[in-house]
């Protein structure tokens, strides 16, 4: 009875749950911290901006929510703050969608890295606004190239080992 | 007529509403997280909790796998290091011969004084599960909780070097800020100058040694233990080495191998009082009149001395 267009869309669902979950058990292995060399990418962001620029059906507001306030939890990040500003950035992203569908790669990525620069950025300020303790800019700056540099492997990844593509002009129905 | 359905999703009302209330919840925590502390520190640790044993049969064997490889590639210089472990074997029956003679003049030396070790200074040993899994902060996560009688503020230790202690404390988990984060804070003692310092994390490898009198006095290669100074660490706790860096700091080499943390023994420690109200401090309790003025003046101050005291009177 079910549309396969609809099941498509819950398996791919329940792909970035297991995918994000994934993730998260891997990057709080005890397998020790990588002293002074590059931070490790943040994976989930990375994963979440790409798939939520290809088919936002598939990652909705809900998942997001659910992953970053538990990634917030698992990694003693300050409780809410990545979910809050993730679901900000996806909402903003999700307005555009429009005008994201017929962008070039390039574009695609200059988004991305405004969009992932902005989350840093906003995470900074509102750790001030709330005097917190912060790591040292730094860090966090090359926590976020890090990130950025991440994000075409990403793509690249979702294309050909998950067949997760952008929604093409020429299938419409492909929402 | 895709992007026509898109937009009327998007432009829906009750989804707007969803929206709105989402961010609003998110915002609540990080307030709660900012303002009461210890209370969110306390849900992080049940929801951790919940999580993480659970999923230890996927984790475990992922970790050993791992842990396999990094062995491996040590196998690889088999020859090498069979030859190094030679000269130290070497060099260890020298000390083990040291060992023993005063071994015996000190249960000599005990004897004569009638002196008996310390009981509370006992350790519940547990392994570690998890990391922080982020890169600025330095934390893992222990198999033991509360219902082994776990608790906030206790010295963890690997077999030989002080590794951090528990911030943080779920049932079944137990989180321990590790040396090398940028929030821990220990006071040290140099020997053989004696020295106090603050050794303070910085997410390197070698917390830096802050505070010293008279760095002149401090060489390379010195002795660090805690000096108990806070009545949270239990003084004499051996921390590692003095190292000097390329820009003349000193830092400490820890004596506990960082890279490799798998049992952690909690050194029980009953002087430390725990951290229930988000307005009271870690550590020794406050003098109860101290006569100044300008002392605190908030309730539970005069609770956790009186906790201390029939503490003090049992053993």
């Amino acid at each position: 009875m079910t549309d396969p267009l609809t099941l498509r869309i819950w398996i791919y669902r329940a792909y970035y749950l297991a995918l994000c979950l994934f993730i998260l058990l891997w990057q709080i292995l005890p397998l020790g911290f990588d002293e002074g060399s590059l931070p490790s990418p943040d994976l989930i962001t990375a994963l979440t901006l790409a798939w939520l620029l290809r088919h936002p059906n598939v990652v909705p507001l809900g998942a997001i929510a659910i992953v970053f306030l538990i990634s917030d939890f698992l990694t003693h990040a300050p409780v809410g703050l990545g979910a809050l500003l993730i679901v900000l950035a996806s909402e903003s992203l999700r307005k555009r969608q429009p005008q994201i569908e017929n962008m070039t790669f390039l574009s695609e990525f200059g988004t991305v890295t405004i969009v992932i620069l902005a989350v840093t950025l906003a995470e900074r300020v509102l750790l001030t606004l709330l005097l917190a303790d912060q790591p040292p800019f730094g860090e966090v700056a090359l926590h976020a190239i890090v990130t950025i540099a991440a994000y075409p492997a990403l793509v690249v990844i979702s294309k050909y080992l998950i067949g997760l593509d952008r929604l093409s002009a020429a299938d419409p129905d492909n929402v | 007529m895709a992007r026509d359905r898109h937009e009327e999703n998007l432009a829906n009302p009750t989804r707007r509403l969803l929206v709105v209330i989402l961010i609003i919840v998110l915002f609540g925590f990080i307030l709660l997280w900012r303002i009461d502390n210890p209370r969110a520190e306390r849900i992080r640790a049940a929801v951790v909790d919940r999580i993480v044993p659970n999923m230890e049969w996927a984790m475990a064997p992922v970790t050993g796998l791992a842990r396999m490889v990094d062995d491996f590639q040590s196998y690889a210089r088999l020859y090498e290091q069979n030859e190094q472990l030679r000269r130290e074997l070497q060099q260890m029956r020298a000390w083990r011969e040291a060992a023993i003679q005063l071994e015996q003049e000190n249960a000599r030396l005990l004897d004569l004084n009638r002196v008996q070790p310390d009981p509370s200074l006992t350790w519940i040993s547990g392994i570690v599960l998890a990391d922080s899994g982020s890169p600025f902060r330095r934390s893992v996560l222990l198999n033991v909780g509360a219902r082994d009688g776990v608790e906030d503020g206790w010295a963890a230790m690997d077999g030989l070097g002080l590794v951090g202690r528990i911030a943080g404390l779920g049932e079944r988990t137990a989180r321990v800020l590790l040396l090398t984060d940028s929030n821990s804070r220990v006071p040290v003692l140099i020997q053989p100058s004696g020295q106090q310092a603050l050794l303070t994390g910085d997410n390197s490898a070698a917390p830096l040694i802050d505070f010293i009198e008279t760095p002149e006095d401090i060489a390379a290669g010195d002795r660090i233990v805690t000096s108990g100074a806070d009545g949270l660490y239990p003084a004499g706790l051996l921390v590692g080495q003095v190292v000097v860096d390329p820009e003349r700091d000193l830092r400490a080499r820890l004596a506990a191998d960082f890279g490799r943390l798998n049992f952690l023994r909690i050194m029980r420690n009953p002087d430390v009082v725990p951290l229930n109200d988000s307005d009271t401090l870690i550590g020794p309790p406050l003098p109860e009149n101290g006569g100044t003025g300008d002392q605190i003046e908030a309730d539970p101050v005069p609770e956790t001395a009186a906790a201390q005291d029939t503490e003090g009177d049992g053993t």
